[in-house]
């Protein structure tokens, strides 16, 4: 288990290396292909406009998750949806929810709503031995992105609902079991128009 | 009145019929004490947050001009009351189904306003998700907040919602005669007891409205969702003890109550309230999320509606779905408890009995006399008589045998059993091949040779899948050493009337019971910071067995039909038992138990009984 464990952290690491460098690597490449949003000119100016620009998609992926992620919070389930590509797929707790008008929608405004899931929690500082870190990669052409984000949030569950008492308690809110839950939010971003959408989320508790 | 209100049939009035009948409030309320001219010849402005603006110029003690957010004046017949600071107005606006109760501090010049209004288009939803309309005679309310208007800078202060009501319980007798017990065991309902309307003396749940006025004045409203709809508000000062209020919307007569009145009440008892200390209950009872159930709105306040989901089924019916499938205590076997929602904090098994065999001989059924006829003329008394006698032989500890005195076979079923207390034996099982089909709850007595038998089938008067229940008491032969009385029973009681305990179920599940009245419990669920939430109630009969140690059981009448019979041992705080109940997937007896709290008490065993003047006589 120890092993597994480590194996695990070690892959992680290895995982956030090679994302550093293979965005390191698509910056390079990018100086020579065309990037569609800002038109680089070739040269030295055209490197650091990309290298801008590639800045700016980071902070505008990053910024998406952050409004993705308070629209679960406050239990805005029909924005959590809308951040989704209309080809998209979000997995949670193993189970593959396809499309964002059915299978993405319904994750959130019926799966999550059911049990209040979505708040975020504080990351215990004993919970990881080392603080998950996030990570965002811009594609070559700057149409797509690869991001992970470090995640903690509350879970509920639905009691039986066949209970009385479970039902009363629905009245006001109450009747749903609550876990917190940690991991990473990996996601797969493509470009849609001047911003960003979630072609894929996968919720990987740690 | 003595047909329950949760199974009186109350008129489906239509809004044309409702309207017709306000006509009669245009004057305004009526009152038997004298209204207060405190605010005749004056004009005033009431300003809300988040609601209308009132101008209103009282020509006289009973006629005002109401203009709403600057709109058309209109005429109105009103009412006011006053009490030290308080002053306190309603009415209604002619030709409209809707009017205001206004609670004025005329020392810090804020205002709390309720509009009310009947005929509402809302459409409620039920815990099942499934839409209803509110009935028509339902008094819809929504409450405001906010100041007198004196040309000056606005008061920063507002009235608000409060527990600091919540846990206490008054009798209150008004100016008209009327006599209710009241506990307000919760921040969003309350329970009452009608002493002079009801002949029965039954708690009834309503939801409610606490509001805060200055330390020791509160204002309350409930509305009788699912009974009558009427509503019923008042301003209490817990100094001088008093109250004025309105009553306003329609009797189980239909006939339209609207009138004012002052009361004297008495403080009977406070329960503990749970919350935070710093909880002061402020925010109220809020519905999160727009899927669940009661959308926020206007109006919009907590009702628990459980008969509106229920699916009658004939006695016929619920039979054909008990040949299919009868369950003892899930099919589990052994020591498994499959319903660790309400029985993971239950007593321990038993095999106290194994091995032993005996004979319980019962009494026939105790109950009140029937009466029948034209009191008081013709009155014929009628007692029934003869029990049943059972031989029971405990093979092992999960399997028992049994036949009625004069079967010549044994049936052998499945049983579950508690030691509730010291040599004091507590089982249930299904009574092999029952039609309607039964379950018995046994309490054996194996120092004193007592037994009662809580008797359990499906089927009401009113829905084949409620269940029905009574006790009957005898004697236990056969116990080694001990000689059954011939006159001592165990007997129904009322020393847990009062009582509020919290059952912890499992750690995911918690009740508060009130033993509201001889006759009647009410259960409430705790909130998530463990307020007193959403409430229901029920008949009930209480047994005692020994000195702290009695029988409870209660069947969720109008509800679910479900019935929960448990021991209850004050002693150690805890108890066992069983639940029955029955629909389309057949008859079910399970387990259930609970730790207790001791969550406080009010003294009112002595309100309830025989009384020597005679209650009101109604519908």
């Amino acid at each position: 288990m120890a092993d597994e464990k480590s194996q695990t952290k070690a892959a992680r690491r290895s995982f956030l290396f090679k994302s550093g460098a293979a965005l390191t690597g698509a910056l390079a490449a990018t100086v020579a292909a065309s990037a569609k949003p800002s038109q680089p000119t070739p040269g030295r100016d055209g490197a650091l406009a990309l290298k801008l620009g590639v800045l700016e998609d980071r902070e505008a992926v990053r910024g998406l998750y952050r409004a993705y992620e308070a629209s679960l919070s406050e239990g805005r389930y029909e924005d959590a949806a809308s951040h989704f590509a209309a080809r998209s797929e979000a997995v949670f707790g193993g189970e593959r929810f396809s499309g964002r008008d059915e299978g993405v929608r319904r994750l959130f405004t019926e799966k999550f709503r059911e049990g209040r899931t979505g708040r975020k929690a504080d990351i215990p500082a004993s919970l990881h031995a080392e603080p998950l870190a996030e990570s965002i990669e811009v594609g070559a052409d700057r149409q797509t992105a690869k991001a992970v984000f470090p995640y903690s949030m509350r879970v509920g569950e639905p009691m039986d609902a066949s209970l009385q008492l479970v039902q009363m308690a629905r009245l006001h809110g109450e009747g749903i079991l609550y876990r917190q839950e940690s991991g990473l939010c990996e996601l797969s971003l493509v470009r849609e128009g001047a911003g960003w959408k979630i072609a894929r989320a996968e919720y990987r508790a740690i | 009145m003595n047909i329950p209100m949760h199974r009186f049939a109350y008129t489906k009035l239509t809004s044309d019929q409702v309207k017709q009948k306000l006509k009669a409030a245009d004057a305004g309320p009526t009152s038997v004490s004298a209204l207060s001219d405190a605010l005749a010849g004056k004009s005033i402005k009431i300003v809300l947050d988040g609601g209308p603006t009132l101008a209103y110029d009282f020509s006289s003690k009973n006629q005002l001009t109401l203009s709403e957010n600057g709109g058309a004046k209109v005429k109105a017949g009103y009412g006011a009351l006053t009490q030290k600071k308080v002053v306190f107005f309603a009415h209604m606006i002619p030709g409209q189904p809707k009017g205001y109760d206004v609670v004025i501090d005329q020392a810090t010049g804020l205002a709390t306003v309720f509009e009310v209004w009947l005929c509402g288009d809302k459409v409620d939803k039920t815990l099942s998700g499934k839409e209803v309309p509110l009935d028509q005679r339902e008094v819809q309310r929504q409450i405001y907040f906010g100041y007198v208007d004196k040309g000056g800078e606005a008061p920063k202060e507002r009235h608000h919602l409060t527990n600091r009501w919540a846990g206490k319980g008054i009798h209150w007798t008004q100016d008209n005669g009327i006599e209710t017990l009241e506990l307000y065991t919760s921040v969003a309902s309350s329970n009452f007891v009608e002493l002079t309307r009801h002949v029965d003396d039954l708690g009834y749940c309503a939801p409610s409205d606490y509001i805060l006025i200055d330390d020791n004045t509160f204002v309350y409203q409930r509305t009788e969702c699912e009974f009558s709809g009427i509503s019923t508000l008042f301003v209490a000062d817990l100094y001088a003890m008093t109250q004025v209020g309105v009553r306003l919307g329609f009797d189980e007569k239909d006939a339209l109550e609207y009138y004012l009145f002052r009361g004297t009440g008495e403080i009977v008892g406070q329960l503990s309230y749970l919350e935070p200390f710093d909880d002061h209950g402020k925010g109220g009872m809020v519905v999160q999320a727009p899927g669940d159930p009661q959308a926020p709105g206007k109006g919009q306040r907590l009702v628990y509606r459980p008969v509106r989901d229920f699916q009658p089924m004939t006695d016929e019916e619920v039979h054909q779905a008990a040949l299919k499938r009868t369950m003892a205590f899930g099919g589990a076997e052994g020591e498994t408890a499959p319903q660790m929602t309400m029985a993971g904090n239950n007593s321990p098994f038993s095999d106290m009995m194994v091995g032993k065999k005996i004979t319980l001989r019962y009494d026939g059924p105790v109950r009140p006399p029937f009466r029948t006829g034209q009191a008081p003329f013709s009155t014929t008394l009628r007692y029934d008589a003869g029990g049943p006698v059972r031989h029971y032989d405990f093979i092992e500890k999960f399997k028992l045998r049994y036949r009625e005195d004069g079967e010549s076979t044994w049936h052998t079923v499945d049983y579950r059993g508690y030691e509730g207390d010291e040599q004091l034996f507590w089982f249930s099982h299904i009574l092999a091949d029952s039609k309607p089909r039964a379950s018995v709850q046994v309490a054996v007595d194996l120092l004193n040779g007592l037994t009662t038998t809580i008797h359990s089938q499906m089927g009401t008067p009113y829905f084949g899948n409620e269940t029905s229940y009574h006790a009957i008491f005898g004697v236990a032969e056969g116990i080694e050493g001990v000689e059954p009385p011939q006159y001592m029973r165990h007997q129904y009681t009322d020393e847990l009337v009062g009582h509020a305990f919290s059952w912890s179920y499992s750690d995911q599940m918690t009740s508060m019971h009130v033993y509201t009245s001889p006759h009647s419990m009410t259960w409430t669920i705790f909130t998530g910071n463990q307020g007193m939430g959403a409430q229901w109630g029920s008949p009930c009969i209480f047994v005692k067995l020994r000195d702290g140690v009695y029988i409870f059981c209660q069947n969720e009448e109008a509800c679910n039909g479900a019935e929960m019979i448990e021991l209850i041992n004050t002693k150690i705080s805890h108890d066992c038992g069983f639940g029955f109940s029955g629909g389309e997937r057949g008859v079910s007896l399970s387990l259930t138990g609970a730790i207790g709290r001791h969550i406080g008490a009010f003294d009112i065993k002595r309100f309830y009984g025989p009384r020597i003047h005679a209650k009101k006589k109604g519908a």
